[in-house]
């Protein structure tokens, strides 16, 4: 087991790695995030949108971005035809667990950039920021885990970058809403105890995709690599 | 077993309409739109079984390789496309009557929607591969992980969230809350319904199956 995890976090190590030398997909996500906050502020000119369009336009933010930069690795791997090599060094469970941790990394990395923008440029305000933070990185966990397998199926596909967004969104709908109501409800004054139901959700969300994931996934890594 | 398609087409099928059309009493503030219920209800009823057996062969294609499996779950996801819009467009009109505007955001509205983007998004996936090998195991995949998400949006979200939709029809006190003679009308409709699917399925994956051998045999005719 614990090799195992070793593995997992080796796949972690050699994706960070092998980002930092070019940072495409980083700088992708974080651009598009900073494009957008900025682009949503200037039209808004000077209105502070309130907690509700605060919600609305922050999660939609995140949620665009994730997409932009989630496919990347895998769609990588197809590019540079270096699936093959990696399939042969360990099993397709190791690798989705690997690619999806270096998702969230990169969904970390997002979160800790746009929540300051969005102080800055949305007037994001509320009394709870340590369960603000806390569900917004259960969400944020929710639509890496909910797009690995898919960031998968889109690298084996031609038209990947389109077909990504399409594939994921009707995926992703459910926790956009409840990311949305909760985000809302904390934004309002709520503490993060009175959304338990949308943390339910979200948590039972992660865990269903992540046991599909898990169970699926060599079927198209196998494909992968013909 | 091949006179019940005729019971079904001159019997029950004409039962169905006149029950759902003339006979059916109207409920106090839907009015005449009481009878979009007889319809809208079994058509979403429909695309998530069309969902749940296209899922089924696509788990199927995945353990056997079998490609008439794939084909089957196509046949059944065109099926659920066709029952999704007409669930959403009925219930959209319906929304209009009965709650002022065509599309409110009601947790069961997203549902729905969120069932007919995925099965775009479906098709979308098997237009952009070209491999037959490639295409049924991505599509096959894909349909399993969306499925996984039904029962969220089905049972999960709009139980959470505050529904303009009543209740749901079996609620947490176990009761069917309708007056008898709608609550019979409405099972008969749901029975008629889902008889048709029956035959629609049967007939969607034997197109699918004749059409995949036509192609089968051009191409073997070209390769001469």
């Amino acid at each position: 087991m614990f090799a195992w995890i070793k593995q997992v976090f080796s796949i972690l190590e050699k994706d960070i790695r092998s980002e930092f030398r070019q940072k495409y997909a980083i700088s992708g996500i974080l651009m598009f995030a900073f494009v957008v906050v900025i682009a949503v502020s200037f039209a808004l000119s000077g209105i502070k949108p309130g907690p509700r369009f605060g919600a609305i336009l922050f999660w939609i933010t995140v949620l665009f971005a994730d997409l932009a930069g989630f496919a990347h690795s895998f769609i990588k791997e197809e590019e540079e035809q270096t699936a093959l090599a990696l399939k042969l060094c360990t099993e397709p469970a190791v690798i989705f667990w690997g690619k999806m941790l270096f998702n969230v990394f990169l969904a970390t990395v997002l979160l800790v950039t746009i929540i300051p923008l969005s102080i800055i440029f949305l007037g994001l305000v509320t009394d709870h920021w340590l369960d603000f933070i806390l569900f917004a990185f259960f969400a944020s966990l929710a639509m890496t885990v909910g797009t690995t397998l898919i960031a998968a199926i889109t690298a084996k596909a031609s038209g990947r970058g389109p077909l990504f967004t399409i594939l994921s969104f009707p995926v992703l709908l459910p926790v956009l809403i409840v990311a949305i109501k909760a985000t809302y409800a904390i934004l309002s004054g709520n503490t993060l105890m009175e959304q338990l139901n949308e943390l339910i959700t979200v948590i039972s969300y992660i865990m269903l995709k992540g046991a599909i994931g898990h169970l699926l996934f060599e079927q198209v890594w196998q494909d992968a690599s013909k | 077993m091949k006179y019940l398609k005729y019971i079904f087409i001159f019997i029950v099928l004409p039962i169905q309409i006149y029950l759902a059309i003339w006979y059916t009493p109207v409920v106090k503030g839907l009015g005449e739109s009481t009878r979009v219920f007889y319809y809208h209800v079994p058509v979403a009823w429909l695309a998530v079984l069309s969902f749940l057996i296209s899922a089924i062969y696509s788990a199927q294609f995945l353990r056997k390789r079998d490609f008439k499996a794939d084909l089957k779950a196509e046949a059944n996801a065109r099926l659920g496309l066709l029952f999704s819009v007409l669930a959403t467009v009925s219930g959209s009109l319906w929304a209009k009557i009965t709650w002022g505007d065509l599309w409110n955001w009601d947790p069961r509205e997203t549902s729905i929607l969120i069932l007919l983007i995925i099965y775009l998004a479906y098709f979308t996936l098997r237009s952009s591969v070209e491999d037959e090998d490639r295409k049924a195991t991505l599509s096959a995949v894909y349909s399993l992980a969306a499925f996984a998400t039904v029962p969220l949006l089905i049972f999960v979200i709009p139980r959470v969230y505050e529904s303009l939709h009543p209740d749901p029809i079996l609620n947490e006190r176990g009761k069917v809350e309708m007056s008898s003679t709608i609550r019979w009308i409405f099972l008969f409709s749901m029975i008629t319904f889902t008889w048709l699917f029956v035959y629609l399925k049967k007939y969607q994956e034997e197109l699918m199956l004749l059409k995949n051998r036509k192609r089968n045999l051009i191409l073997e005719k070209l390769k001469k």
